[in-house]
This record gives C-alpha cells, sequence and structure tokens, in this order.
C-alpha cells in the first residue's frame, strides 16, 4: 500500500474528518476538523467523499512526501507553502540530490504531489489551522464511525496521538483525479476584533441582569489557554449566581461560565458533560471562526433568536452543499 | 385529581430547552433518583425508536436529556410538538399509575437516595418503579419495545483499598471520623445508581454515596489520576478509566478495565445500572490485572 511520510510534524498535526457524531451518549466527544468549512472544501478540491480524513495541521511546519502521485489540496488558515523535487536524500551528502528550487502551491486549489516530491507548509500568516486534503483519503479504520484523533483519550486516527517524524499514512495507490480545481481566495482573516453569535440556552434565563449585560455588551480578549479543547476568554468577571448545579451534556460552542468569572468556548474536544453554568453556545460556524483566531483577539458576543439561529445554518449548509468550484487548467506540471 | 397527583405531576414533568444550534435540553424537576434515571433513558430510547436518523445523538445525565438532531432531515419539525406531548403525557400518564397505587409514592420519588448498610436490594422499590414506567404512554409513543432498552446490568467492581494506591484514604477516613474498616464497609455497602456517563470515556457517575463520606472535591485537582482510581466528591463516586488530571478524593484502586472502544457496548458500566463495589486484597488485585 502507498503511504505519506510525515518528515516534519510541526506543532499539532492529527487527522481529522468530519467529527464523531452520535457517542456523547456514552462520553465521547465530537472532536473533527476545528474548521469545518476548510476541511469540507480541501476534500471537494480533491474530489473525496466528505467523510475522508485529512490532516489538521495547527501553526504550519510541517513536510510531507507520498510516495505515489496524488492530488492534495490546501485549505485553512493562510500559508505559504511549496512543493521540492528530488529531496529523498535525508544525509545531504549526496549533491545530485539537493532540493529543487520551491515550487510555490496555490492555496484552496487541486495541486499535483508527485511520488517523492516533499510538501511543506510554512507557519500560516493568518489563523490557525491548515488542511492537507489527499485525494482518496487517508486509509484508516473508522472508530465509532470516524476517523478523527482524540488525543487526550488516544482515540481513532493514527494511533490516537498527534504526528511525529517518520510516521507512515496508508494512501490509496492510484489516487489522482482528473479535473483541477480552485476556490476563489478569502477575503483576508485578519480582523483583530470578532463577534460570534450567541444562541441564549442552557442557564441563560437564570443568569442575573448584569451577568446577560456583560455578555451582550462587552469586549472579551481570546487568552492563549486555547486549543482544540476550548477558548478561555478574558474580561470583566462574570458573576451567574449559580451555586451548584448538576453535571449536564454540553454542546459544540456552549459558553461556560466558571467560578472564575471568565467564559469558556467549548470547542470540538470538549468534555461531554459538565457542572458548570452556560450562558448559550454560539454557532457552529462561528466555533470555526474562533477556532482560526489567536490569543488576543477581541471578541464580542451577538445574541440570536433560534429563528434566525437556523437561517444562519440553512444557509451554511446550503453554500456548503451547492459549492462552486472552479474548473482550472488541467496543465498543472 | 387528587393533591397528591398533581403534586406528582409537577415533579415528574419536564422543561423543554435549547442545547445549542441542533439540540433541546430536557431538565427533569425531579431530583436525581434511580427512578428519574430510568424514565429519562427510556424517554432517550423512545424517542430514538421514534425518530430514528433525525435524532443523532442523545446524553443522559443526573436529571436532563440533551436531544441533538439533524436539522437537515426532513422531519425536523415534529420533533418540538412532540416533545411537548410527550411532557404532557409523561406527567399525566405516570400520575395517574402512580395515584392508583399511592402508597408506593414515596418510595419511587423519594429522592434520598438508597444507602441500605446491609446492602440488600430493595425489591419493594425496584417494583414500584417498574411499575409506572412500563405503562404504555398512548399518544406519546412509548411503546413496550423501547421500554426494554434500559441498560439494567449489575455490575460488582473489586476494589484494592490500600493507602498504596490511594493517596486520600486515610485523610478521608479521618475527615468522617472513621476507622479504614468502617470507611469500606460504607463504599462498599451501598448500591449505586449510574447516572451519567461522560468525562472521559468510561467514566461513570455514580451515587448516592453515604453522606458520611460525602468530601470536596481537592481544591486544586491532580495533575495525574492513576487509571482504575476509585474516587468520591461530594455524594459522587466513580473509577478514572485511564490516567487523567482529577480533583476527586482516591480511596482505592479497581483492576478492570472500564473502556474498550472495540467491545459492545464500550462502557462497561452504562447509564441505569446498578453499580456496587467489593474490597479485594493485594493478591487479588494483582491476579486480577491490577497494576500497583
Amino acid at each position: 500500500m502507498s503511504s505519506l511520510s510525515i518528515v516534519q510534524p510541526g506543532l499539532q498535526s492529527t487527522v481529522q474528518d468530519g467529527g464523531r457524531i452520535g457517542y456523547q451518549r456514552i462520553g465521547i466527544t465530537q472532536s473533527g476538523a476545528m474548521d469545518g468549512f476548510a476541511y469540507h472544501l480541501g476534500q471537494r478540491l480533491v474530489g473525496n467523499h466528505p467523510q475522508c480524513a485529512a490532516l489538521e495541521i495547527s501553526y504550519g511546519g510541517i513536510s510531507v512526501r507520498a510516495d505515489t502521485d496524488c492530488d492534495v489540496a490546501l485549505t485553512g488558515a493562510l500559508s505559504r507553502a511549496y512543493i521540492q523535487t528530488n529531496s529523498h536524500t535525508s544525509s545531504g551528502a549526496d549533491l545530485q540530490h539537493l532540493p529543487s528550487a520551491p515550487r510555490l502551491i496555490p492555496y484552496a486549489s487541486t495541486v499535483r504531489l508527485c511520488a517523492g516530491e516533499l510538501l511543506t507548509i510554512d507557519r500560516p500568516d493568518t489563523g490557525v489551522y491548515s488542511y492537507l486534503s489527499i485525494s482518496g483519503g487517508i486509509v484508516i479504520s473508522p472508530l465509532f464511525e470516524s476517523r478523527s484523533t482524540t488525543v487526550r483519550e488516544g482515540l481513532g486516527g493514527h494511533e490516537g496521538r498527534v504526528l511525529q517524524a517518520g510516521d507512515q499514512l496508508p494512501l490509496h495507490t492510484i489516487t489522482t483525479i482528473s479535473a483541477r480545481y480552485g476556490y476563489p481566495p478569502f477575503k483576508s482573516a485578519s480582523e483583530d476584533a470578532i463577534t460570534l453569535r450567541l444562541l441564549p440556552c442552557f442557564q441563560f434565563d437564570q443568569l442575573p441582569e448584569d451577568c446577560r449585560a456583560h455578555i451582550s455588551h462587552t469586549t472579551f480578549t481570546l487568552s492563549h489557554r486555547v486549543n482544540r479543547m476550548a477558548a478561555c476568554l478574558e474580561g470583566p468577571q462574570l458573576n451567574t449566581g449559580i451555586e451548584q448545579l448538576y453535571s449536564e451534556a454540553t454542546c459544540l460552542g456552549a459558553v461556560q461560565i466558571p467560578p472564575d468569572g471568565q467564559p469558556i468556548v467549548l470547542l470540538n474536544d470538549r468534555q461531554t458533560l459538565g457542572g458548570y453554568p452556560k450562558a448559550g453556545a454560539i454557532l457552529s460556524v462561528d466555533c470555526a471562526r474562533l477556532a482560526q483566531r489567536r490569543a488576543g483577539t477581541k471578541i464580542r458576543f451577538q445574541l440570536i433568536t433560534q429563528t434566525d439561529a437556523n437561517r444562519v445554518i440553512w444557509l451554511h449548509q446550503n453554500y456548503k452543499r451547492e459549492l462552486k468550484l472552479l474548473t482550472l487548467n488541467s496543465d498543472h506540471s | 385529581m387528587s393533591t397528591e397527583a398533581q403534586t406528582l405531576m409537577t415533579k415528574l414533568g419536564f422543561d423543554i430547552g435549547i442545547a445549542g444550534e441542533t439540540g433541546f435540553l430536557l431538565t427533569f424537576h425531579d431530583e436525581p433518583s434511580r427512578a428519574l434515571t430510568v424514565l429519562i433513558i427510556r424517554i432517550a430510547d423512545n424517542l430514538s425508536a421514534h425518530f430514528g436518523a433525525l435524532i443523532t445523538d442523545l446524553a443522559p445525565a443526573y436529571k436532563t436529556l440533551a436531544i441533538f438532531y439533524d436539522m437537515t432531515h426532513p422531519n425536523t419539525s415534529a420533533l418540538h410538538p412532540y416533545l411537548i406531548a410527550l411532557s404532557q403525557n409523561v406527567s399525566l400518564e405516570l400520575s395517574r399509575a402512580v395515584s392508583r397505587q399511592i402508597d408506593v409514592h414515596a418510595g419511587v420519588f423519594d429522592s434520598t437516595p438508597d444507602s441500605s448498610p446491609e446492602g440488600s436490594p430493595d425489591n419493594s422499590r425496584n417494583s414500584s418503579v417498574d411499575a409506572p414506567l412500563n405503562t404504555t404512554i398512548e399518544g406519546s409513543g412509548i411503546t413496550q419495545r423501547a421500554l426494554n432498552n434500559v441498560s439494567e446490568q449489575q455490575i460488582a467492581l473489586p476494589v484494592y483499598y490500600d493507602s498504596a494506591v490511594a493517596p486520600d484514604l486515610l485523610a478521608l477516613a479521618t475527615y468522617a471520623g472513621l476507622s479504614i474498616e468502617q470507611l469500606i464497609a460504607l463504599h462498599t455497602g451501598t448500591s449505586y445508581t449510574a447516572y451519567a456517563n461522560g468525562f472521559a470515556p468510561g467514566f461513570c457517575y455514580l451515587g448516592h454515596v453515604d453522606s458520611a463520606l460525602a468530601v470536596p472535591r481537592h481544591a486544586s485537582p491532580r495533575a495525574a489520576v492513576a487509571a482504575g482510581s476509585v474516587a468520591i466528591a461530594d455524594r459522587q463516586t466513580a473509577v478514572y478509566p485511564r490516567q487523567s488530571p482529577g480533583g476527586w478524593r482516591i480511596i482505592g484502586r479497581c483492576p478492570l478495565p472500564l473502556f474498550d472502544a472495540y467491545e459492545q457496548p464500550p462502557n462497561k458500566i452504562n447509564v441505569g445500572d446498578t453499580v456496587r463495589f467489593y474490597a479485594v486484597d493485594r493478591e487479588c488485585f494483582l491476579s486480577l490485572g491490577g497494576i500497583l
């Protein structure tokens, strides 16, 4: 079987797909790509079924090499990425095999990666999570119907862990596709302030008036404590007045308020149950936007009704389903 | 309707809230009890049976049931009205069923936890739990088929209660004014109800611990609690399935694995199960696969 070798693993690269849905009941978290749209787009660009897995790379710094020709696409955080040929030797002693000049690869486009070529993704200029999708997907048996890695539990993905140098991820032998696709460039995602749409629910109605007012009118700051589990925000101390709560289910985007009064937005690898009061949940599309922001970003919440939330989700689902890709010139060599 | 039945109806009902963009959260009025947990699981099974693929996940906990759904499913709009009907029917039907045998009221819906020191199962209570819940709830679709899916295993877990594996054993005994033997007798002398699976795969919240052993969590959690650690927090007890950070007080260690991704079901303990602990010595702990 063909494989993709991890030459440089980057800071935290894992195998992810659309997530593990349906197992919260038994305490198994959702996981999956933090930026669901970027993942979905990448899979479309290489002609994959949405549940084929891709590499999720946080803060770039990864180099990979395939031993077969395949098509790849880079989506998510905007990074410089390039392909070099003939770099088989690791010793560097063989002058005939010095890497060629790097060939920059376009963002969000189908790109041919030939056998033996080295693909490197630099640290992104903006954003956090990049996705490297590979035609045919990564051949890993699903666990609880998903190939996503939950590092905390050692579940799924490649041996349940973060990728390391030397890992070999199995690929399908014949993986190239005939068409080349592209996607119009995003507008730059470098805003230093974002507004997250918050659906008030869970304990929102039990919160005191001033706490609710803070949530809808205060600007919070994204702290350094942010990972696949959650994003901790800093701001005025919120006092929920709720002393005791029996642990109950959480959901993607739930905004927990622990006793220190600093809100925590729960993300893909969140705990399935929690005993802290929750002011509601931000929309899943906004979870992806939040996940792509770095520490220091200013955060505001905008309360949204369920009707409006439904409309946003519908539009998003439709947009994803009807995704219009550009067909590129197939002469890519 | 009698006053008692009306009171009961209020207690048994639930509020329908939302849990994010594609979820509902049912919050039950009653305090956590075995009867309430059985009811919650039965409602969960009923919803699965009735709506099939529309329901993407169901997460029961102490007094809540989170229902997650696929909003692209054609039948999505039927879910909320169904929940409203269910809440009315659950209250009405259960209160009628119970008011017919009002003597069981205290036994079923008393939120005082089980803590019979002899550990003998209270059969009268168990049968009274079944009486109202086996009632078919007309119009809401709760059928006998759905009712059969409740996990009600009896599980016995061996525990090595020793300071060598339990850093909080001595301190907790001192705190409670008990000898270690008395502490063990109280912890093993109770049948616990499995209220929720969560925190980590294989972790199951069990209650209620005898009030003499109720102790708050550590102010700051330990960075690493060993796999198998048997612990107490307030009136809950649980086994840590694998090494993880944790703030509960550790009183022993269980040698058996509690989660296996390749087993069906993967969790050894599931919501609705009854769990008892029994003490084993070092030799037995090791022979069962325990690691010191």
